[in-house]
C-alpha cells in the first residue's frame, strides 16, 4: 500500500498540494484524476522522490522512499526520460545494468509485441512509439507498483489501445498501479479507486464498484457532479 | 560500487566524441604551428646570412645562436600552441554546466531516471566529477605526447646543422600559460588541480542550488560562488608578516574546507531538494 | 466474447450477469471449463483484479467450482442451473412489471398485450431467429 497522509508542497511562493491524503492499495487500480495543473504529477513525483515534499508523510509499504525502493516502485513519466541520442538496445541495456528486478525476457516479448526496432533512436522515435517504449521499460520490471503520468496523452489512438490492453492483462496482475489522466471515460470500466483532485486539494475519493453499486453512478456521472457545483 | 562504474561509463562514453575532436584539434594546430614556426626560422636564418653575408650556419650560430623550437615558441608565445588549448578550456567549462542542463532540459530529461536508479544518488554525482577530470587529464597526456613530437618535426623541417634539441621541460617552460596547466613540480601539480577541482565543485554546487530552488536558488548560487571565491582569496590579501608557505598552506587548507562544504551541500541537494 | 460495458452498475456484477445468461441459453453447460481469470480479463478488457471478484462472486453464489490447481468449472449442481434461468426471468420482469405501474393497467389487459405482441415477434423475425436454439 502507498499512503500518502497530508501531504503539503509549494513551488516558490505558491501552494500545489494542501494536504492531500490518500492510500492506493497493492493489487489496484488507483486513478488520479482533475483538470490539467491540479496537482496530478506533482503527486506522482514527490511519491518518487523526484521533488521535495515540504509537510506531511508519504510511505510505501510502511515505510518511506529510500533509494532500494526504487526497484519496487516504478515511474512512467509522461515522456520517456531516455536522452535522444540512445538507441532501444542501450535503453534496455541501461535497465538490465541497474535494476536487479529486471526481466530481460519480458522486455524481449514486449519488444517484439510493440514492434520496437533495437537500433532506434530515442530522439527520433515517433510519440507513439516513444510511449510504448517508455511503458516496456516498466513493465518489464518486476515492481510491486508501477506508477504512471498520463499514458494516454498525445499519442494515437492505435498506440492507446495497445496501452489500454496492458490494464487487462498479467502485466499489471498483482501489482499496484496509480495512473494519472484528465480523460477517464475511455478507461473508467478499468479503474479500481478514482481520486479527484482540485487545487491541490482532493475534492472525493472512492471504489469504482461501491460508486455504481450503491449510487448506480458512472465515474464520468460523479466527476460531472463535482466539478459542475 | 558497480553503479559508480557503470554511471562513469555512461557519462565518459557521451565525452569520448568531444574528446577525439579536442585532441586531434590540439594535434593538429600544434603541428601546423610547428611547420610554420619551422618555415619562419629556416627564413630568417638565409636572410640574416644574407645580409650579413655568412657563410655557413656555424658562424650564424657563433653571432646570433640557433632557434631551438623551445626558443621560437617563446618569442612568439605560439598563438598555435596556446588557442587550441584554450578552445577545449572553453568547451570544458561549457561542458561543467551542460553535463547537468542537458539531463534536465528538453523533452526527454534523462535526469529522473538517474535518479531512480536503485542505489545512491552520491553515484550520480560523483560521476558527473570525474568524466570531465579524466577528459581533462586525457587532454593533458596528448598534449604532453604532442609536444616532443612537434619539436621533432620542427627539427626534421630544418637543415642538420641547425637543428637543437632540448628536452621536455624547456618546451613547457617556454609558455607561461602552459607551464600552469602542467607544473612541473608535484607538489605545484597537485596545488593547481586541487584548486581546480574544488572550483568545480563550487560551480556544480551551484547548479544544483538552482536546479533545487530555480530563480530563488540562481541567486543562492551566485552568492554563494561569490562567497568562496571571496573566502578563499583572503590569504593573498594578508601582510607581508606572513611568509609565502604560510600563506600558501593557508590558502590550501581554505580551499579543502570550502570544496568539502560544497561537496556536502551538493550531495544533500541531490539527495533531498533536486526537483526534476 | 464481446461484452460491453453499462459503466453505472458494477463491473463485476455485469461479468456474472453475463455467465448467466450464457447458462440460461445453453451456451455454457453444466461442468464446462471457463477461461481463466487470465484469459477472462484480456477476453472482456477489464482489469484483473474485477475478473477476480467477478470469479469470487461466482464462486459464492455456487455458479462455478473450482478445485485446486485445475481450471474453474461451471457447477455440475443441476438445481442451481435451473434456478438461474428463473432467477434472469423473475429479475427481467420485475423490472417490465415495475415500469409498466405507473400506467395502471389491468392484469387481464397486461398479459393479452403482452401475448399479443409476443406472436407478432414470433411471425415477423422468424425467419433471423431459425437455428439459434
Amino acid at each position: 500500500m502507498i499512503e500518502l497522509n497530508n501531504v503539503k508542497k509549494r513551488f516558490g511562493f505558491r501552494t500545489v498540494l494542501s494536504g492531500v491524503s490518500f492510500q492506493a492499495p497493492k493489487d489496484a487500480i488507483t486513478c488520479l484524476t482533475g483538470l490539467n495543473g491540479t496537482g496530478k504529477t506533482t503527486i506522482l513525483k514527490s511519491i518518487m522522490g523526484l521533488t521535495p515534499i515540504h509537510g506531511g508523510t508519504i510511505t510505501i509499504d510502511g515505510s518511506p522512499l529510500h533509494h532500494t525502493s526504487y526497484e519496487r516502485i516504478v515511474f512512467v513519466p509522461d515522456q520517456l526520460p531516455m536522452p535522444g541520442r540512445m538507441t532501444v538496445e542501450g535503453c534496455l541495456e541501461f535497465m538490465s545494468d541497474h535494476y536487479r528486478n529486471w526481466n530481460p525476457e519480458r522486455a524481449a516479448e514486449l519488444t517484439q509485441m510493440f514492434k520496437l526496432g533495437l537500433q532506434d533512436r530515442v530522439g527520433s522515435m515517433s510519440k507513439g512509439t516513444a510511449a510504448k517504449l517508455n511503458l516496456l521499460l516498466a513493465l518489464a520490471m518486476n515492481a510491486d507498483y508501477m506508477l504512471m503520468d498520463e499514458p494516454f496523452s498525445g499519442i494515437d489512438m492505435f498506440s492507446r489501445e495497445q496501452i489500454a490492453s496492458v490494464f487487462s492483462s498479467e502485466l499489471v496482475e498483482g501489482r499496484g498501479v496509480i495512473l494519472t489522466t484528465h480523460e477517464v471515460k475511455e478507461i473508467e470500466h478499468l479503474l479500481d479507486y478514482v481520486v479527484m483532485l482540485d487545487n491541490g486539494r482532493i475534492t472525493k475519493q472512492f471504489a469504482c464498484e461501491d460508486i455504481r453499486l450503491a449510487e448506480g453512478k458512472s465515474v464520468v456521472d460523479v466527476m460531472r457532479e463535482v466539478y459542475e457545483t | 560500487m558497480m553503479t559508480f562504474w557503470k554511471l562513469l561509463n555512461l557519462e565518459v562514453k557521451r565525452l569520448v566524441i568531444p574528446f577525439v575532436i579536442m585532441a586531434i584539434m590540439v594535434a593538429a594546430v600544434q603541428m601546423y604551428g610547428a611547420h610554420a614556426m619551422a618555415r619562419h626560422t629556416e627564413n630568417e636564418a638565409k636572410e640574416i646570412m644574407a645580409r650579413e653575408k655568412l657563410a655557413t650556419v656555424q658562424q650564424l650560430e657563433e653571432l646570433h645562436g640557433l632557434a631551438s623550437y623551445a626558443d621560437v615558441i617563446r618569442i612568439n608565445q605560439s598563438p598555435w600552441i596556446i588557442l587550441p588549448i584554450g578552445l577545449c578550456i572553453a568547451f570544458l567549462l561549457f561542458y561543467l554546466f551542460f553535463v547537468w542542463y542537458r539531463d534536465f532540459i528538453g523533452k526527454h530529461s534523462f535526469m529522473s531516471r538517474l535518479l531512480m536508479v536503485p542505489a545512491s544518488r552520491h553515484h550520480i554525482y560523483f560521476a558527473k566529477l570525474f568524466a570531465p577530470l579524466l577528459v581533462i587529464f586525457a587532454l593533458l597526456a596528448v598534449q604532453l605526447l604532442v609536444l616532443p613530437v612537434e619539436n621533432r618535426y620542427y627539427n626534421s623541417l630544418l637543415p642538420d646543422e641547425m637543428r637543437v634539441e632540448y628536452p621536455l621541460n624547456y618546451l613547457i617552460s617556454a609558455i607561461p600559460f602552459l607551464r600552469k596547466l602542467i607544473p612541473l613540480s608535484a607538489e605545484q601539480f597537485a596545488f593547481n588541480y586541487g584548486m581546480g577541482i574544488a572550483a568545480v565543485i563550487v560551480l556544480y554546487t551551484g547548479v544544483l542550488l538552482e536546479r533545487s530552488f530555480r530563480l530563488l536558488g540562481l541567486f543562492g548560487a551566485i552568492v554563494y560562488a561569490v562567497a568562496a571565491v571571496y573566502i578563499a582569496t583572503i590569504p593573498l590579501g594578508l601582510g607581508d608578516h606572513w611568509f609565502f608557505y604560510e600563506k600558501a598552506r593557508l590558502l590550501a587548507g581554505i580551499i579543502s574546507v570550502i570544496g568539502a562544504l560544497s561537496l556536502w551541500l551538493s550531495l544533500y541537494l541531490l539527495k533531498r531538494k533536486i526537483t526534476v | 466474447m464481446e461484452l460491453l460495458f453499462n459503466n453505472r452498475d458494477p463491473v463485476y456484477l455485469q461479468v456474472v450477469k453475463h455467465f448467466k445468461e450464457r447458462i440460461a441459453t445453453g451456451k455454457l453447460t453444466a461442468g464446462q471449463t471457463i477461461p481463466s481469470r487470465r484469459e477472462l480479463a484480456s477476453q472482456l478488457n477489464i482489469n484483473p483484479n474485477t475478473a477476480q471478484k467477478a470469479y469470487k462472486e461466482m464462486e459464492e453464489q455456487g455458479l462455478i467450482v473450482t478445485e485446486g490447481n485445475s481450471p474453474s468449472r461451471i457447477t455440475g449442481d443441476t438445481a442451481i442451473l435451473s434456478r438461474i434461468r428463473d432467477e434472469l426471468l423473475t429479475e427481467a420482469i420485475d423490472m417490465f412489471l415495475a415500469s409498466v405501474r405507473n400506467i395502471e393497467v389491468p392484469p387481464e389487459q397486461l398479459l393479452s398485450l403482452v401475448q399479443r405482441r409476443l406472436e407478432s415477434n414470433r411471425s415477423e423475425p422468424s425467419s433471423e431467429r431459425g437455428g439459434t436454439e
